[in-house]
């Protein structure tokens, strides 16, 4: 583990068959801490899969990976200590309020004081005022700033944003990618995002990895990335050139 | 709406819903066929026992032997299904509009070319064939058997009874399937709409023949109030004409059930209730065409009642 | 790990009394415990009537010996007789739904992924539950313990003895480990079975079962009768094939020495606790848990959808 230390997300050789067609082929990924990690790939090609591992929320066919050094298998508590999670399309129970849907899921990761952190996260988030409004009466817009804010309220050391701009307008997504931004830099959250956005990724990530049909294609750097491939090239085009090869 | 209901169809059919229902039937069935038959050789030892103890003692006793009618062995089944057919009408129901809830498919159903009275009459429909095979299939097995084991013939008239019952309890399960379907679609919370309709299943099938039940004596002391006063049953017919009102009451309460109606139906077709043994189809409906009538309203009105709620919230499908 | 169950068990309460579950629960028992009180008075009123008839008659046509009255002898509690039924049939039915909804809950708000990635175990997650389960059927249970009290107080129109009181206790108690384990039936196949209308399904069959078939075997009582709470002094049928089934269901047939708690509780004149039963309910119960945390599996596909 210890070669590890720098890396909190680890996989090695990670792969998940449903009824043996693999949606998730020999993984191998570290993402190293204080990086934010996009995650590229066309839909199905094993993204949100491989989060779902990441998460124990499923089980790997074979292979293994860790969290912050927790195995996510024979450690999972602990690896689910060390994360925030957004899924896609996030919902929350209808018929409770902002601060009642918030206040379970920080006990649920452990926060003691709830209320304190509930109104510091919700100012974080630039979302002050809702907090006695029903979940049921929210915009898409708004389930996804509380969907970020049960994710940050504990402040883990790794977030899981899976497609986080899905279904977002203009506005929401620059909000969301100054959030990211500066969950980075003022909280040093180490972020792991898939997305299909690449605009979003030139953006705000520092690493990129790209998968195609359950196999890592490409990873490195943001920075060697664009220096690799001659200026005028755009991200569009590397992304296309690396799924044909 | 066909479309929906060969849907609704054949999802039962894939969840193996249809499968376990059939089973399920087919065993309280069985238990109620065998636990009568052991039942009624039972009776007929003791009969022929106290025969003999009579005959010894010198008496010749008036007493007619059991007599033995194979439908009569149904009268557990059309229990069965009066408690729990009414039971699984509403789970069923509930489940319809249950599942399409909180998933976002009814939106994609509604935004097609078809009225939102399509939906509910395909559901309906496709969850009535899916009540009516595993009834009719039950039937079929049990008379399969009876006739191939215990050699029971069973004459084409108790047959066309026994046909008839069967679309009785169609009809009454399905009354539950519509009310359980109708308290789903409005209300906003489906735990308490379950609550509500397994309420209304209480009243009918418990309540309401419990309060009738206090007013007869003979119902409150085991073995009987009369027995145990050593009353004799002409005497007891004599006290019992000055509580007239209470057999009004009584008979008044069990009008306003359900349950009460197809019981009534079912006993006097399947001649359980000895009066209408051996009596033609003319004759029962003669009797009994009250209780079809009520039937038959109780269910449109639980129908209709889900149309009405449909025509008058148009978007009471869609999500939040 | 006691914060993490607290804090499941709180939820749950608050999901039941929000969504205005817990209102309406509370109001069904209450009036099947004020029905149930109805019931026995008027029973009462109609028998002592007709008996006053027939004594009437009895004297007009020269008898003198007058049979007591066989519902003078009956113990105070016994109003409450129906009570039995109504815990075995309805409790237990709506304990199911409670169970049941108790997921169902989580999967319709689609807050799985969520809930699961947070850092607790699932023996955890079933045992908050579980406790959130317990305390709201707790809660109607001592409503329901409280009226019944009032009311057979006003009937019988003097106060219970501590004797009587604490008999009244045992079997509510006894009743919230019962009706718990129908909960916990419910919340088992919500977790574990393959379709949403098995999952309801599969739990009232084993209702029907319990409650139906087994005493049908034992007693060849038909259903409807089992509903009148009479039946449970009915005269058993004595033949080979009767007593060998009873023999042979008895220890697993929890309805029936439910019912016979019920009635040495409320009916009888000498006071036994009813140890065997307890235990039976409370092994049913944590048999319940136990398989529910081991089975418990937040299926592939729930996840993957």
């Amino acid at each position: 583990m210890d070669q590890h230390h720098d890396f909190l997300i680890v996989t090695d050789g990670l792969t998940k068959k449903y009824n043996t067609v693999p949606a998730l082929d020999n993984l191998n990924l570290q993402v190293s801490r204080g990086e934010v990690f996009g995650f590229l790939g066309h839909n199905g090609a094993g993204k949100t899969t491989t989060v779902n591992i990441l998460t124990s929320l499923l089980v790997p066919t074979s292979g293994r990976a860790s969290i912050c050094g927790f195995d996510v298998q024979a450690e999972s508590k602990q690896a689910r200590g060390k994360i925030g999670y957004l899924p896609e399309n996030v919902k929350f129970y209808e018929d409770l309020t902002a601060y009642e849907n918030l206040e379970f899921f920080a006990r649920l990761s452990g926060v003691k004081h709830p209320a304190e952190k509930i109104s510091k996260v919700l100012a974080f988030l630039d979302f002050p005022g809702i907090e006695n409004k029903k979940l049921g009466e929210f915009s898409k817009g708004m389930r996804q700033r509380i969907g970020i804010a049960q994710a940050i309220i504990h402040e883990p050391e790794v977030l899981f944003l899976d497609e986080p701009t899905s279904g977002l307008d203009p506005m929401g997504i620059k909000h969301l990618r100054e959030v990211i931004l500066r969950l980075n830099r003022e909280k040093g959250m180490t972020i792991f995002m898939n997305t299909h956005l690449l605009s979003e990724v030139a953006r705000t990530c520092t690493t990129i990895g790209v998968l195609n049909h359950g196999r890592l294609v490409y990873k490195d750097s943001l920075e060697n990335t664009l220096k690799t491939f001659t200026d005028d090239v755009s991200l569009e085009t590397i992304y296309l050139d690396t799924l044909s090869e | 709406m066909l479309t929906i209901a060969k849907k609704e169809y054949l999802d039962s059919m894939k969840s193996q819903l249809f499968l376990v229902l059939l089973a399920f039937l087919l065993l309280l069935t069985a238990t109620s066929i065998v636990v009568a038959s052991f039942d009624f050789q039972n009776k007929l030892a003791e009969y022929n026992q106290a025969l003999q103890t009579l005959k010894a003692l010198g008496k010749n006793p008036d007493v007619s032997a059991p007599r033995f009618f194979p439908l009569k062995m149904l009268r557990g089944t059309v229990n069965y299904l009066e408690i729990i057919g009414a039971i699984i009408g509403i789970i069923l129901g509930y489940i319809s509009i249950a599942k399409e809830k909180g998933k976002n498919t009814l939106q994609l159903l509604l935004t097609r070319p078809i009225g939102r009275y399509d939906i509910v009459s395909g559901k309906v429909l496709g969850n009535s064939i899916l009540i009516f095979s595993v009834l009719a299939v039950t039937a079929v097995t049990i008379y399969l058997i009876m006739w191939s084991v215990g050699g029971v013939q069973i004459s084409t008239p108790e047959l066309i009874k026994l046909g008839l019952v069967i679309l009785a309890s169609h009809f009454y399960v399905m009354f539950f399937f519509c009310m359980a379907s109708f308290l789903a679609l409005k209300f906003s919370s489906l735990p308490n709409a379950l609550i509500f309709s397994v309420v209304i299943w209480l009243t009918f099938v418990l309540l309401i023949p419990q309060i009738g039940d206090t007013m007869d004596p003979d119902n409150q002391i085991p073995g009987g109030f009369f027995k145990s006063m050593q009353v004799t049953k002409i005497q007891e017919k004599n006290i019992l004409t000055k509580f007239q009102t209470y057999e009004t009451i009584r008979n008044a309460l069990e009008e306003s059930s359900v349950t009460k109606h197809y019981e009534r139906l079912s006993f006097a077709l399947l001649g359980i209730k000895d009066l209408y043994n051996n009596k033609n189809l003319g004759m029962i409906f003669q009797d009994k065409w009250p209780d079809v009538l009520w039937l038959a309203v109780f269910f449109l009105m639980a129908l209709l009642g889900e149309y009405f709620l449909l025509a008058r919230n148009a978007r009471i499908l869609h999500n939040r | 790990m006691f914060f993490t169950i607290q804090t499941i068990a709180r939820h749950e309460f608050l999901a039941l009394r929000k969504q205005k579950t817990f209102t309406l629960l509370l109001c069904v028992f209450l009036v099947m415990t004020l029905f149930s009180t109805y019931i026995g008075w008027s029973t009462r009123h109609t028998i002592l009537s007709i008996y006053d008839e027939t004594v009437k008659q009895m004297a007009a046509g020269g008898i003198t010996e007058i049979p007591v009255n066989p519902f003078l002898a009956a113990p105070a509690l016994s109003v409450l007789k129906n009570m039995v039924v109504y815990v075995l049939l309805i409790g237990t039915l709506l304990s199911i739904i409670v169970g049941h909804s108790a997921f169902a809950r989580e999967r319709r708000a689609g807050v799985v992924k969520i809930l699961f990635s947070k850092p607790f175990s699932r023996t955890v997650f079933v045992l908050g539950k579980m406790a959130g389960i317990l305390f709201v059927l707790a809660l109607v249970m001592a409503a329901s313990f409280i009226i019944s009290l009032l009311s057979v107080s006003l009937i019988s129109s003097r106060l219970l003895s501590m004797a009587e009181t604490f008999r009244l206790f045992v079997f509510y108690g006894v009743s919230l480990e019962y009706v718990l384990g129908f909960a916990m039936l419910g919340f088992l196949f919500s977790i574990t079975a393959k379709s949403e209308s098995l999952a309801l399904l599969i739990p009232v069959m084993i209702w029907v079962l319990i409650n139906f078939v087994m005493p049908q075997l034992s007693s060849a009582l038909d259903p409807a009768s089992l509903l009148n709470p009479t039946s449970i002094r009915a005269v058993l049928p004595q033949s080979h094939f009767f007593t060998t089934i009873r023999t042979v269901i008895a220890p697993v047939s929890i309805s029936e020495s439910y019912k016979l708690m019920g009635q040495t509780l409320l009916e009888s004149d000498n006071y036994v606790f009813p140890v065997w039963s307890s235990i039976i309910f409370l092994v049913i119960l944590v048999a319940c848990c136990v398989h529910a945390i081991k089975k418990f599996n937040v299926c592939e596909k729930e996840i993957t959808e």
